[in-house]
């Protein structure tokens, strides 16, 4: 990417290009001149996050201990209350401590709810319910961090729901529609942003993201699941089949950055890169989470997104980590296939420089 | 002279902000990124499929070939491990060497060479049996890649450097001293005094304009851990029910040491060297610091649970409204 230039210049090329009148440009140059609201970095939003949790959980055994609440109902309505005077205070009010606040008892109002329908033993419908509520929430509950954790909870609740229902296949098309949706998201993101969702959707983005890159370790971490007591019957499941998803959105993505950078479809260095994504894909059946983060990793250069990049960055080594201590395939055969995708990529490298890259092809339309 | 608010760098998050208020088509949203370079070009793409290919690739084969040898390594003869071990140091250190100090390619093959000496050290204990400590191997370990550290004006190196030291002096002080003369808290404020002086020093050369101190992930893990040093013997203290000097000496340190630390760090990284994060990061102790001190005195009966709820709330508020008018404040000085 190219060093940003200044607001002034890139006004100056919409109206030259007449993507912009001139009266819309000097509107556009007045609002930038205006203070622009200060951007809170993520760690001192994960701070306050962090915060609202922990608040919850005092706010909650509180009311635990104070209404001594034994009855499932009793506690489920109080959850729905708390949460439904949470959010539309929040629509209504928008101060620092209050969101906070706000948010710590939504969160304390969400556990309540879950409880309250799981305290019979029905986890499932326990889990089924949670979705239900986060999808709710993420679409009324106007807040980042909320709609980022409403995301992740969903995602964890369908989890619970696969390994519920012993269909442990189902977890596989969850990674596959988790990905879809953050593919969906992130390539949409201009469009989502001009017609005003960028703010519900952001988040949800972010979320769908991180749970994509997690989601896969359970390839990889059956044994201490099951220390736990926790059976997602990963031994039986079929990954494979998540990797072939991923494959299947990796070349779509690569369509789509070919089409944009001008270059034929069926030109030599597309054709390249097509082989060498289906071969790695073909090499890293069994390590999805390696697909999973160099497909985060091309989706987060595509849309100038160092946070998405970031991240497919830091999680790369540490499915590598697990994926050394996986006992489901000897080291023998975690090691030819690392080595073999390795190759692999550096073979196709030097294919892609000898056809001249990029650079050669010209898009005729 | 004025200065054109519009001649300033726009950045994404800016665009977006503009396009929703002035109810842009996507197709001019998408201009609008493209032209302050958000969004990657042809040649921004070209350079990076060649930049990923290659460094994933070699992440991949080299991963595959640790694994290959952790494969083997129990079947492999002592002096195949040290020839496998040695002809990797000195293919770094050639590298280096070749590449020169000055690129990065070089500094990374320097630091593949100083990562690779501890393996070697440890298969030389195990080989011949030298009964040294634990503590001697990261002391050694240190003690050998100090001259690299030294010329390599590269900060990862550096911080290697601080782990190991971090490291040894655990170990020492577990395994040699004595616990009843010399107590964890002793250990933990002699921690934060190794950090301590580590973070100062970068932030004394840093000052003085040495140009590979620029970056800040490294001043900030490094305040983090030393505040950490303090934070845990801190919180024993709070927690420690009868505390008497005999059974835990050193501990009545730690407190003193911890104000006098958040004090200054909240005074020097405002003022001096501008760092949001190392802020953020001291006032989240404090946080944990002030709720852990209240919950111990207000330790009976289940109605505590709101007021300590409501602080938490409250502190992280104030917390974050302060650090949001001091980046707000440095945003205008500059």
């Amino acid at each position: 990417m190219t060093a940003e230039p200044t607001i002034r210049k890139v006004l100056d090329t919409l109206r030259a290009e007449r993507l912009l009148s001139d009266a819309g440009a000097a509107k556009m140059a007045l609002l930038a001149v205006e203070s622009a609201p200060l951007a809170t970095p993520w760690y001192v939003r994960a701070l306050l996050g962090a915060s609202a949790w922990l608040a919850a959980l005092f706010v909650l055994v509180f009311i635990g201990i104070t209404l001594r609440i034994n009855s499932a109902q009793t506690i489920f309505l109080l959850g729905v209350v708390l949460i439904a005077t949470a959010t539309a205070g929040r629509r209504f009010f928008e101060h620092i401590f209050l969101n906070q606040l706000l948010l710590a008892a939504s969160f304390a109002g969400q556990a309540m709810v879950i409880g309250g329908i799981a305290k019979d033993g029905n986890d499932t419908g326990a889990a089924l319910a949670t979705i239900v509520m986060e999808i709710v929430l993420l679409i009324l509950y106007r807040d980042a961090t909320h709609r980022f954790i409403s995301t992740l909870i969903a995602v964890v609740a369908a989890v619970v729901v696969c390994s519920e229902l012993h269909m442990p296949n189902l977890i596989l098309l969850l990674i596959i529609l988790v990905a879809v949706g953050a593919f969906l998201i992130w390539e949409n993101e201009i469009e989502l942003v001009t017609s005003g969702k960028g703010d519900l959707f952001r988040p949800a983005g972010y979320a769908l993201v991180v749970a994509l890159l997690i989601l896969p370790l359970l390839s990889i971490t059956s044994g201490v699941w099951h220390e736990l007591g926790i059976n997602f019957m990963t031994h039986q499941t079929s990954w494979w089949l998540s990797s072939a998803g991923l494959l299947a959105l990796a070349v779509a993505l690569e369509f789509r950055i070919l089409r944009s950078c001008g270059v034929p479809a069926d030109s030599p260095s597309a054709l390249t890169l097509f082989a060498a994504t289906f071969l790695l894909a073909l090499f890293l059946l069994g390590a999805p989470g390696i697909t999973a983060a160099l497909l985060v990793l091309l989706l987060g250069f595509h849309r100038g997104n160092r946070v998405l990049m970031g991240l497919a960055l830091l999680f790369l080594p540490l499915f590598l980590v697990f994926f050394y201590y996986n006992l489901q395939q000897t080291l023998l055969l975690k090691s030819l296939t690392l080595m073999t995708s390795g190759v692999t990529l550096l073979i196709v490298r030097f294919i892609f420089r000898r056809l001249g890259g990029l650079s050669r092809e010209v898009h005729h339309a | 002279m004025t200065i054109d608010p519009l001649e300033r760098k726009t950045t994404p998050r800016e665009l977006h902000r503009l396009a929703q208020a002035g109810n842009w088509s996507p197709a001019t949203l998408e201009r609008a990124l493209a032209v302050a370079g958000c969004l990657p070009d042809k040649s921004d793409w070209q350079r990076f499929i060649n930049t990923m290919l290659l460094l994933m690739g070699a992440a991949l084969a080299l991963a595959g070939i640790i694994f290959f040898f952790a494969y083997n390594w129990a079947a492999m003869g002592r002096f195949i491990k040290f020839a496998v071990l040695e002809a990797v140091l000195v293919a770094t250190v050639v590298i280096a060497w070749q590449r020169g100090l000055q690129t990065l390619s070089g500094k990374v093959a320097l630091l593949a060479a100083a990562v690779l000496l501890g393996p070697l050290l440890a298969v030389y204990g195990q080989t011949y049996q030298t009964g040294a400590d634990p503590y001697q191997l990261f002391t050694g370990w240190a003690a050998l890649i100090a001259g690299w550290v030294c010329i390599s004006a590269f900060a990862p190196l550096w911080l290697l450097l601080l782990v190991l030291l971090n490291t040894a002096l655990i170990l020492f002080w577990g395994q040699v001293l004595e616990p009843g003369r010399w107590s964890d808290a002793g250990l933990y404020e002699a921690l934060f005094l190794l950090n301590g002086m580590a973070l100062a020093a970068w932030e004394l050369f840093a000052a003085r304009g040495v140009r590979w101190l620029t970056g800040r992930w490294i001043p900030q893990i490094i305040a983090c851990a030393a505040l950490l040093a303090l934070l845990i013997p801190t919180m024993m203290l709070i927690f420690e029910s009868g505390y008497r000097a005999e059974h835990a000496p050193y501990l009545v340190f730690a407190p003193l040491l911890y104000l006098v630390s958040v004090a200054f760090a909240l005074w020097y990284f405002r003022c001096k060297s501008h760092d949001l994060f190392i802020l953020a990061a001291t006032l989240l102790s404090a946080i944990i610091v002030a709720t852990t001190f209240i919950v111990s005195i207000l330790h009976d009966g289940f109605a505590m649970f709101l007021p300590i709820a409501l602080l938490i709330v409250a502190q992280s508020v104030a917390a974050a409204a302060w650090l949001r008018a001091t980046a707000k404040a440095w945003e205008i000085e500059q």
